[in-house]
């Protein structure tokens, strides 16, 4: 099983205990974040809390031993604390990485505390233009330093800038992390470079490629919300992840409106320049170095306007919704057809095709007989609109007092049938009997009669399976209850009348052997799926026990009274015992 | 291309679970109950989106789950559609075995749910039904409400059905290595009849999805489908791993 660590479990890494703490909003799960190559979970041990970096299979590599070597040194450098680290090989942590195999070359380092950019904005967390500016300083500082170095981080996003600063007013106030694809000069490059992350990556690619100016663009970008956050205007206009949506960079959106107006007002000129030249450029070598970001953030600069560009809506929208009000209206909910349809229309462009089609089936639809009132407007959670939707709270044990009131019903009625039968029909059942006796002999006789009994209960019995049993097998599995009930009969009446087993136990015999045919018939009816081995023994036992009681009660009454008597009382134990079998074997699904 | 959408908070992926909770689900898999083993597989799933949709200390609302339990009538166990970061707080469902297993219901049910759903969605990933079972139905053919569901579409593709049938000896030969293990095809040999229906029930796994559960060190073909022959706990919480697989802003 890949490796999930529990809430609070423990860790020893060297002479290190540490315990895996639980996520800050999540109820009894590890504080885990996923990203493309690994997940990241907190641990405490000690004073101190640790990330531990859990790669997935294919990024467990040996070249980050020699990575991890190359990092540290760069944990000194501002903003780049996690690169004090350590990696568990296979070669060093050889007990706990054949414990848990998953770990291979997981990474241990610090955790550090404090908000994501990411958090900030998911947030809407407002700042004042001190903290925008510090955090913006911060940043540049922190990029400019390594672009100096011929460094660069490679995978700049919001996730991977953490707000310490945010926490505690002494530490650096950005921190960056997943610096393992970090380019520094003397690294080789990694196998696997990411492409860039959605609302950062340069619209040409030419991020993806690995190289010390790599982070310009999506530095720019972060630098540029930061700044702009200060602004209420930038915060409310902020898609929800990052400020822009991966499909709006480069373009003349609203939202670059808007962030590019804070700029210019807020910080200046020169600023809105460093904004324009990464929002303008063919490449990521066209954005403006980060020094000058760095110099340029308290500089006035002037204001330019940018031309809205409407979004396009795709035609798959139109016909999507097209398709949906189509199911609608096959379910005969024209109301909800209509209100979709005029979304559509809505979509559609004006007069375009689409627009002619969706016109045309709400004024068809429009036309036709009256419409049901049901409204899809607000989705979700409305159970009055889920016809047969049930809240699982209200779930209790009624499906099983349900079925075994079924089941009582079931039974009782054919018992009452048959001790009305007997009480009315008493001479005629006595001369049948004796003239059946004489006529086909006492073992046919017995067959005969255990056959229309094993019939009856198989008849209660399609009544209470009857979920379970297509329509058409129904009267199949009465079949299979009376030819079971025969065959025992014939057997049990043979033993009795050769005088090898002469008394009450020729029932039990009878019993068990209709239990035994009719329950493995049944099992091929119902398609059972388990339960079925159960339903076999119990049916086989109970039988035996309940024809055998019958039997020895019965045995020295005349025929009609045996016959009365016996078949209401197996017919009464025969239902008991199955329902107390429903109780027991809980798996059994009929 | 299809499949391609990223689950955002702006665009959250919509997941509805059908879980079949018949009372064959109290039947041992290993050395816990069937019920227990998918219970704990739908954690591992829910933690996995909730890791998905962690930067920092937040879950963002990046999946948005519907959970019906089935059994002779269909239970919403979430009180309609939710998102992770709800289901987070509250804590995983509990759920128990009932009954019978009336498959037909809980495809309708889902097929309500996203007619009501897909108006608002548009720009969201292809909405996934996973439904999990471990035997035949009872009551109507689902065969026909999981196909209707699959022609339902949205402009990332077609909505997704996902099978996890919990059962032994489906295949020809064990399953020794889910990581090694190619995925189930048009062309897998399957020995239970009712496997095959719910084979023909089941989509294309996108190659948005299969690139997601390889980065994961498994091997699924170009021509696997949404399909999970559960014959031990740890290819129940596959099938769960393969519905939590909607690419994010992590993955692009």
């Amino acid at each position: 099983m890949p490796f999930s660590p529990q809430v609070d479990s423990n860790l020893q890494v060297g002479d290190q205990l540490l315990r895996f703490a639980a996520h800050p909003t999540a109820r009894g799960m590890p504080h885990g974040l996923e990203g493309r190559e690994a997940t990241v979970y907190e641990l405490a041990g000690g004073h101190r809390r640790w990330a531990l970096k859990v790669f997935k299979p294919r990024y467990r590599l040996k070249q980050l031993v020699e990575s991890t070597e190359q990092l540290r040194p760069l944990a000194a450098q501002p903003g780049l604390l996690v690169c004090d680290r350590l990696v568990l090989s296979p070669h060093d942590h050889r007990r706990l990485v054949n414990q848990q195999p998953d770990l291979s070359y997981a990474v241990l380092m610090p955790w550090i505390e404090g908000p994501t950019w990411w958090d900030a904005i998911m947030t809407r967390r407002s700042f004042d233009r001190l903290t925008s500016l510090r955090l913006a300083q911060g940043l540049a500082n922190v990029l400019a330093r390594m672009e100096a170095n011929g460094q660069s981080h490679c995978d700049l996003s919001g996730p991977n800038v953490l707000l310490p600063g945010l926490v505690h007013e002494e530490m650096h106030p950005v921190q960056l992390v997943d610096v393992e694809q970090m380019c520094v000069p003397g690294f080789l490059e990694p196998p696997d470079v990411a492409a860039g992350s959605p609302g950062y990556a340069h619209p040409s690619g030419t991020d993806g490629s690995w190289g010390p100016l790599k982070d310009r663009f999506a530095g720019a970008i972060l630098i540029s919300e930061i700044l702009g956050w200060s602004d209420p205007a930038v915060r409310e206009a902020s898609s929800r992840e990052s400020f822009f949506d991966q499909a709006e960079i480069q373009t003349a959106c609203p939202r670059c409106m808007v962030i590019r107006k804070a700029l210019n007002v807020g910080w200046g000129d020169r600023v809105a320049r460093c904004f324009d030249q990464a929002w303008g450029s063919p490449d990521v070598n066209g954005c403006a170095p980060f020094s000058e970001w760095a110099a340029a953030i308290y500089e006035q600069a002037e204001q330019e306007d940018l031309t809205l560009q409407p979004s396009l809506l795709a035609n798959r929208a139109v016909m999507a919704l097209l398709a949906t009000a189509d199911r609608f209206e096959r379910r005969g909910e024209r109301a909800a057809a209509v209100e979709v349809l005029a979304q559509a229309q809505r979509m559609a462009v004006p007069d375009s095709l689409d627009w002619k089609v969706v016109t045309a089936r709400t004024k068809a639809l429009q036309q036709g007989p009256g419409t049901q009132t049901r409204s899809i407007v607000n989705s979700s959670s409305s159970a009055d609109a889920d016809g047969g939707l049930i809240p699982w709270s209200q779930v209790s044990s009624g499906t099983t007092s349900s079925a075994s009131a079924i089941y009582i019903a079931a039974f009782a009625a054919v018992a009452v049938v048959l001790a009305l039968a007997t009480l009315v029909l008493a001479p005629t059942l006595n001369s049948f009997g004796a003239q059946t006796t004489s006529q086909v002999g006492a073992t046919l006789a017995w067959a005969l009669a255990s056959m229309g009994l094993a019939c009856l209960i198989g008849i209660a019995q399609a009544v209470g399976f009857r979920k379970r049993l297509a329509p058409q097998r129904r009267i199949a599995f009465v079949v299979i209850s009376a030819l079971a009930g025969g065959a025992g009969g014939l057997v049990a009446g043979w033993l009795w009348s050769s005088g090898i087993i002469p008394d009450a136990r020729s029932g039990a015999v009878l019993g068990a052997l209709a239990g035994l045919i009719a329950s493995l018939g049944h099992n091929s009816l119902i398609g059972g799926r388990g339960g079925g081995a159960k339903w076999v023994v119990w049916s086989t036992i109970s039988a035996a026990g309940i024809w055998y009681l019958a039997t020895s009660i019965t045995w020295n009454l005349s025929y009609t009274a045996a016959i009365g008597e016996g078949a209401v009382g197996i017919t009464l134990l025969t239902g008991l015992a199955h329902i107390l079998f429903l109780q027991v074997a809980r798996e059994v699904e009929f | 291309m299809p499949y391609t959408t990223l689950a955002t908070s702006d665009t959250p992926a919509l997941v509805i679970y059908l879980l079949d909770v018949s009372s064959s689900m109290g039947q041992p898999l290993g050395s816990a109950t069937r019920m227990a083993v998918v219970l704990q597989a739908l954690n591992s799933a829910l933690r996995q989106m909730v890791y998905r949709s962690t930067k920092g200390s937040l879950v963002a609302p990046r999946y948005r789950l519907a959970i019906y339990a089935y059994s002779d009538q269909v239970y919403d166990v979430l009180g309609g559609v939710r998102t992770i970061d709800e289901v987070a707080r509250w804590g995983s469902p509990d759920l128990k075995p009932l009954r019978t297993t009336e498959t037909a219901k809980a495809f309708l049910q889902a097929e309500r749910l996203l007619l009501r759903e897909i108006p608002h969605m548009l720009d969201c990933p292809a909405p996934l039904v996973c439904h999990m079972t471990d035997g035949e139905y009872t009551g109507a053919d689902p065969e026909s409400a999981a196909r209707d569901l699959m022609t339902l579409s949205i402009p990332d593709g077609n909505v997704l059905v996902e099978n996890i049938f919990i059962a032994d000896g489906l295949l020809d030969s064990d399953v020794t290595d889910p990581y090694a293990w190619p995925g189930i095809n048009a062309a897998t040999g399957l020995r239970n009849p009712y496997a095959n229906r719910l084979r023909a029930m089941s989509s294309r796994l996108p190659p948005s999805y299969r690139s997601v559960l390889n980065e994961s060190g498994y091997s699924f073909e170009d021509d696997a489908l949404m399909m999970l022959p559960a014959e031990t706990a740890e290819l129940v919480g596959l099938g769960f791993q393969m519905s939590a697989a909607t690419p994010t802003r992590a993955f692009r």
